[in-house]
């Protein structure tokens, strides 16, 4: 095969790869520390890329208005927690999954009302124009992708890993009882997990806004592909996401370049799920408990 | 009884209920009362909103104008939410319910083929948007399509790519939708004719994000041009990628990328050189026809006064959209029937629109016939590039 | 001979659970078949779509509530069947009774190899599988062009007849729908009180079992989970075809995500613990779709589309909340609260 598409193959499965890792990241937050699959995840990422659409072209600089649609995301995760999951804290696990994809729906509707139906497109950040490396391209918005993952996926390592409110977190979902026991507020930090899994879904609608578009009925399709992301790897550990989102990627990709007829997705889908039903608790063995 | 019980009972109890009685008001008829078929949400809204403006804007006019010997125009909008089971729901209703005399679904290829069947089984004359030629042996008795299709525009693609770039092989890059299936059809069909062959074919789903494995192949194949079918923005943004890819070969692309929106979001990446070469109506660039055209009078008359009601000039799918309300009003006009029996009217109308002969629709020019119910001779579309966030001409 | 109100109470307090089964069932019969002979064309099809999505929520809720498994991709098993029905009508021109029952089988095949590799997973991780099955079918069924007609759709897909008339026409459709939508029911109802039924619902881990304790007593979990799911697809497959021979066009798009959520928020509202839990959902949720439809446009101006997902939203969070197990227990105590023989 000729080396520059190999290489640009590289590229694009890097790009999708990190939007799917980022993906993912929301999805981890919210299971590690509640046990909770958050449907509403794709919602929040929708959310954001709409909101960073409206305050840049209201003038508001680039930065301030990400940071506004962090924000305002992050308590629109916190107030879902808050008004309907924690209500229903004493419900089985499926009622509470069943609870976010009614928010779901919610958050599709308030976007259709607010939004409309219309695509809304942004320029890279930066107007960073796209790179030539042998051959292959590298568009402008990609670096920030990664970067930008990397920078959430190393905040999170550090947080769960090494701190004691990251450690505090993780004990929630494994051990409730214990937690409490020691003092923890389980609550407290399942509140604090829903606004941090916006936030990070917010963030992720700014960076993939420039490469894809955002309209208000992308949120379940996102949340599709982020969940098998985050289950192919492992959701239980920063690194099973990272490793998840880019097989993923790398496999859509892959794919992509090579399959003659216009049906590389079914291919791509159809490696992982089977590659997940054969070794079922994801690469790094550790979803599938609870 | 709690009172939980009693609360939850009636709610599902008066809902249902009234959710079946509702259906069953009727109206009387005073007015020609045509259905239409428009999707307001789903992938599709942006077309289906669009061609309402448009059916709209000719209902209004015709009414303004003391509507149809005397007796107004009225439009009963359902919306069919981009799904093809909708349509059928809908079309139902409108006939039992609203009893309309006619029938207008204004999205796309998928949901007009939807509407064949239950118009032909209901018997209301119908028409729908779709640009593709694959429906024009399945249109039946009741339904017509007095739209240009594939065939007539990818001549003007065809031709300009072997007569004005002398080129002999090309690349296309195809949606995987319902219209990206009708140019996967035809165009190995025309190229024959032009000389043509394909050097690359390669698909993409509407809503992906990173076509650079697909444009890489195209980029060292033998093509010389790129050709994009597609409707959905990812269209567009293809031509983004493209050439930021450096991939500098000329592209030409359907009409659904001509649209203000896009060429807003994608207008820089349109003009870079070669700059790109699109499909579209004549209305769209009325003001750079030459003065003895003979149907720039009336573009210009149609482009000034809607755009004077709607705050811009009309775009591909107002046109389609009021291309099937002047159909509608032709007809009527010629048939005059009573509104008040509406199985007469409608088989009055259904022959009146048959009878169609050299009708000026904006889109174009049609003549109907028993065995003809699309019937364009001549299709009022243009070749157009990009300059300065602008269409201009291509003569 | 007295026929005093008291006496009748008395009476109909002796019936047997089985006899207030049938009873109940017999109910509901006379009332659907009675319901066209009143109501117009529309009704007729609002009623006919309400029986599509009776039919594949009675399978959810047999697969969820009955066995406690999640699954977000029944779309793709009711899209398995109107495919399947279309591609043996269309280009292998078999008999549509044929083809439904074909499909049926294929489909059920289908869940029978799938689940018993999905089964091995536990819990949501089989949420996030079925929702990218789901996502595989519509890529499979868009891409497949020649088989399937790709994006733009099968079409001439014949109805369904019997003798003269076919199910283009409404009312014979209607009963057609209904019959076995009833069919259904009656076994459904019977399954859940069967042997099987009570193993389900030992396994199911959602409402109060255990699949340890299950296991314990000899109960293979895997063989009940895939029995149960193979079932659901059946229904689902059935549904999927008569859709398909009643709207003579299927496309892609009908089984994408978004249909998988709107049946799991049906069986919600209805109640997963009974299979007359999918009637009351879908009911409820196709009425409201057709109130807000009706009069939503005389309060709001522009499109209603919006109203329409956030009425879903509420309703399923509220319902989630307040009556965690759907609509159809309250009714039922209503209905039985002076017989306290039921249960």
């Amino acid at each position: 095969m000729d080396y520059s598409i190999a290489l640009q193959l590289f590229f694009s499965g890097l790009n999708l790869g990190s939007i799917y890792t980022a993906l993912g990241l929301g999805f981890f937050v919210v299971y590690s520390v509640t046990r909770v699959l958050n449907l509403a995840q794709g919602e929040f990422v929708m959310l954001g890329g709409m909101l960073v659409v409206t305050f840049y072209t209201k003038g508001i600089p680039l930065v301030p208005s990400i940071l506004l649609a962090v924000v305002i995301t992050s308590l629109a995760g916190a107030g879902i927690y808050r008004f309907i999951i924690f209500p229903a804290r004493k419900f089985p696990g499926m009622t509470k999954v069943f609870l976010t994809l009614g928010c779901a729906f919610i958050i599709q509707g308030i976007a259709l009302h607010f939004w409309g139906w219309e695509f809304r497109s942004l320029a890279a950040f930066f107007d960073t124009p796209s790179i030539q490396i042998c051959g292959a391209t590298i568009f402008g918005q990609t670096p920030w992708v990664i970067g930008a993952t990397l920078i959430m996926v190393a905040g999170l390592f550090v947080f769960f890993g090494h701190t004691i409110q990251g450690k505090a977190l993780r004990a929630c979902a494994n051990e409730p009882l214990g937690a409490r026991t020691v003092g923890i507020s389980i609550e407290r930090m399942a509140l604090f997990s829903f606004a941090l899994a916006a936030g990070i879904g917010a963030v992720v609608g700014a960076l993939i806004t420039p490469l894809t578009m955002t309209s208000y009925s992308m949120g379940l399709p996102l949340t599709a592909k982020g969940l098998l992301a985050a289950f192919v790897g492992g959701i239980t550990r920063v690194e099973g996401v990272i490793l998840g989102g880019l097989v993923y990627g790398m496999i859509e990709s892959i794919t992509a370049g090579l399959i003659p007829w216009g049906n590389h997705n079914v291919i791509a889908l159809a490696i992982l799920v089977g590659g997940l039903l054969i070794r079922r608790r994801g690469i790094l063995l550790t979803a599938g408990k609870g | 009884m709690g009172k939980k019980t009693i609360f939850v009972m009636t709610l599902a109890v008066v809902s249902i209920i009234s959710g079946l009685v509702s259906c069953k008001a009727t109206e009387s008829a005073t007015s020609y009362k045509i259905g239409a078929l428009v999707s307001q949400t789903g992938n599709y809204a942006g077309l289906g909103l669009q061609a309402l403006d448009g059916m709209q804007f000719i209902v209004d006019q015709v009414n303004e104008d003391g509507g149809i010997n005397g007796i107004p125009m009225e439009l009963v909008l359902l919306d069919v939410k981009s799904e093809a089971t909708e349509v059928t729901l809908a079309a139902r209703k409108l006939d039992e319910v609203n009893k309309v005399i006619a029938l207008a679904e204004g999205t796309v290829t998928q949901l007009a083929l939807s509407l064949i069947p239950v118009a032909n089984e209901l018997e209301i004359p119908s028409t729908g948007i779709s640009g593709t030629a694959l429906l024009d042996n399945q249109l039946g008795h009741w339904f017509f399509r007095p739209m240009g299709s594939e065939v007539d525009y990818a001549f003007l693609l065809l031709n300009h790519m072997s007569q004005y770039m002398g080129i002999s092989k090309y690349a296309v890059l195809i949606e995987n939708s319902g219209y990206g299936q009708g140019g996967k059809v035809f165009l190995p069909q025309l190229n024959p004719n032009h000389n043509l062959t394909i050097a690359g074919e390669e698909y993409f789903d509407p809503g992906a994000t990173d076509l650079t494995p697909q444009l890489n192949k195209i980029k060292n194949s033998e093509a010389q041009a790129i050709l994009i079918w597609g409707s959905s923005p990812t269209a567009s943004m293809a031509i983004k990628q493209i050439r930021e890819m450096g991939i500098s070969l000329p592209i030409l692309t359907t009409p659904a990328q001509a649209s203000k929106d896009m060429i807003k979001s994608f207008g820089e990446y349109y003009e870079l050189q070669p700059s790109v070469v699109s499909v579209t109506t004549k209305v769209d660039i009325w003001d750079q026809l030459p003065a003895d055209d003979p149907d720039r009078e009336s573009f210009k008359n149609f482009a000034e006064s809607f755009e004077e009601k709607y705050g811009h000039p009309p775009a591909m799918w107002n046109i389609l959209g009021a291309t099937m309300m002047l159909f509608f009003a032709d007809g009527l006009e010629r048939s005059i029937p009573d509104p008040s029996n509406i199985t007469e009217a409608r088989a009055e109308l259904r022959d009146a629109l048959e009878a169609t002969k050299d009708l000026n629709l904006i889109s174009g020019t049609y003549t109907m016939s028993p065995d003809d119910h699309y019937g364009g001779i001549e299709n009022n579309l243009v070749l157009i590039t990009y300059k300065d966030g602008q269409m201009v001409y291509l003569p | 001979m007295s026929f005093s109100v008291q006496d009748i109470i008395e009476r109909t307090r002796k019936i047997s659970p089985v006899d207030a089964r049938y009873l109940a069932v017999g109910i509901f019969t006379i009332l659907i078949m009675i319901i066209p002979l009143g109501a117009g064309a529309f009704p007729n099809t609002v009623m006919i779509e309400i029986g599509f999505y009776s039919i594949v929520t009675m399978g959810l809720i047999m697969f969820m509530g009955f066995a406690g498994q999640i699954s977000l991709g029944h779309a793709a098993l009711f899209g398995c069947g109107a495919y399947i029905s279309g591609i043996l009508t269309t280009q292998h021109y078999l008999s549509p009774w044929l083809a439904l029952f074909l499909a049926a089988c294929f489909t059920g095949g289908i869940a029978a190899a799938v689940g018993r590799v999905m089964f091995r997973m536990h819990g949501l991780i089989l949420a996030g599988i079925t929702l990218a099955l789901n996502l595989l079918f519509f890529y499979l069924v868009s891409g497949l062009s020649d088989l399937t007609g790709g994006a733009i759709g099968m079409t001439n897909i014949p109805p369904l007849s019997l003798g003269q008339y076919t199910s283009q026409n409404i009312l014979f459709n209607y009963y057609l729908l209904w019959v076995i939508a009833i069919l259904l029911l009656i076994f459904s109802l019977n399954l859940a009180d069967s042997r099987f039924g009570r193993a389900l619902r030992s396994i199911n881990t959602y409402d109060g079992g255990s699949e340890e304790a299950a296991q314990v007593l000899g109960i293979n979990i895997m063989k009940y989970k895939v029995w149960v799911f193979i079932l659901s697809a059946v229904y689902a497959s059935i549904a999927g075809s008569l859709y398909a021979h009643y709207t003579r066009i299927i496309e892609p798009n009908t089984f994408m995500i978004q249909f998988s959520a709107l049946v799991v928020l049906m069986a919600i509202i209805g109640g997963r613990s009974s299979p007359w839990g999918a009637f009351l959902g879908a009911g409820l949720i196709v009425s409201i779709r057709q109130l807000l439809r009706e009069f939503a446009p005389m309060l709001i101006v522009g499109p209603t589309g919006s109203y329409e997902l956030i009425a879903y939203g509420i309703i399923m969070v509220v319902v989630l909340l307040f009556l965690p197990q759907g609509l159809f227990p309250i009714i039922k105590k209503a209905i039985l609260k002076r017989r306290p023989g039921f249960s």
